[in-house]
């Protein structure tokens, strides 16, 4: 394969899917899964101790003559309360769709940058005006954040950052998110 | 993950979600005594009979062998997505062509190295929801200009659409933003 721009674009491929987060009904999946695993592993020790083979009580049996005869207590009703919360917690998990991680590059193939690379983007901008001491940086799928520590209460400087912030992230996001700068003096 | 698991693991949040909330729900109603003529105690005398049978010991067994087995194979749908080795390219009575998708997103990445702007690359090929993606990571120089980059990342792509000569695989660029003001001196 040869390096690219010499190449016209002639052919172009079906666009990749968006980088999306692992679905939050994963972790309830694993964990899930892993609960069984530990059922499984207490009823193997327990027929083990049923087979003579390991000394000790079994727990299952020990959990069912504790349920028999069991009548209404106390802390019934504030674990009610929470487990139905986790249950609907779980129900949410289940039908929430997968977050969006990263936002579409003006580009003819599927080209993706993701949030935390657009804020350092963002911070790299700043921090390339003159008058700017250093800066951090966030984003959203809509938003930008850029606060700066300035040498001089100069309100030009705000602009001068949101210029080259907006100049720099512009090139690299389809939709142009919302940009907040924040300056400020006497950090250092 | 595949869909299928993903989807599994859903329908299995679902339930497990709705039975939590109705455990919940009973407990409440029956610590509250809220609904009239509920039993005031919990009577499993037949499954706590069942505990000193001959046979309990080899349920325990089984049902233990088939939990641990359940929970392994759910676990390790956990994995990440698949990879995809070769795509045939050409079959006939003659024999058959593949090529090797993992190379390929392996050469793109070197290609997409060769720009000013990217301090590194790489590239692997993987199902993602369903479709065969050529999936490459561009991490820029501090300061990438986008009027440099991207035309390189579309002419790498076209350039895999044009080798595979499949429309069925994608293509998907993630660019991350490295650290590195200036590209070292090869």
């Amino acid at each position: 394969m040869t390096t690219a721009q010499e190449h016209a674009v002639t052919a172009r491929p079906a666009p990749g899917r968006p980088p999306v987060a692992a679905p939050a009904a994963g972790y309830v999946g694993a964990l899930l899964a892993l609960l069984i695993l530990a059922a499984g592993a207490v009823a193997l020790r327990d027929a083990a101790v049923h087979f003579g083979w390991l000394r000790g009580a079994a727990w299952i049996d020990t959990a069912i003559a504790g349920l028999d005869g069991l009548s209404p207590q106390g802390w019934m009703l504030p674990a009610g309360v929470v487990i139905a919360l986790v249950g609907l917690w779980w129900i949410v998990a289940a039908l929430r769709p997968r977050r969006r991680t990263a936002l579409e590059v003006p580009a003819q193939t599927s080209v993706w940058i993701a949030k935390a690379d657009l804020a350092r983007l963002a911070r790299a901008a700043a921090d390339s005006v003159p008058g700017v001491l250093d800066s951090r940086a966030s984003a959203s799928l809509r938003t930008v954040k850029v606060t700066a520590d300035v040498t001089g209460d100069d309100p030009a400087l705000e602009a001068a950052i949101s210029t080259a912030v907006a100049d720099a992230i512009g090139g690299f996001t389809t939709t142009t998110p919302r940009l907040k700068v924040r300056t400020r003096t006497g950090a250092h | 993950m595949t869909r299928t698991a993903v989807t599994f693991d859903r329908i299995a949040a679902v339930v497990a979600g709705l039975a939590l909330v109705a455990l919940g729900a009973a407990l409440v109603v029956w610590t509250t005594n809220s609904v009239p003529n509920l039993p005031r105690r919990i009577a499993i005398s037949g499954l706590h009979s069942a505990t000193g049978t001959g046979w309990w010991p080899f349920a325990l067994a089984g049902a233990g062998v088939l939990l641990v087995v359940v929970a392994l194979r759910w676990l390790f749908a956990h994995t990440p997505a698949a990879k995809v080795k070769d795509l045939p390219l050409r079959r006939d009575d003659a024999g058959s062509i593949t090529v090797d998708l993992g190379e390929v997103a392996t050469a793109a990445a070197e290609a997409l190295k060769q720009n000013l702007d990217v301090a590194s690359a790489s590239g692997k090929a993987v199902i993602d929801r369903g479709t065969r993606t050529v999936d490459l990571t561009v991490t820029t120089t501090a300061t990438p200009r986008s009027d440099r980059l991207i035309p390189t990342i579309d002419a790498v792509c076209a350039q895999i659409a044009g080798v595979l000569s499949d429309p069925s695989v994608a293509t998907r660029t993630t660019i991350h933003t490295g650290k590195r003001e200036r590209r070292r001196v090869r």
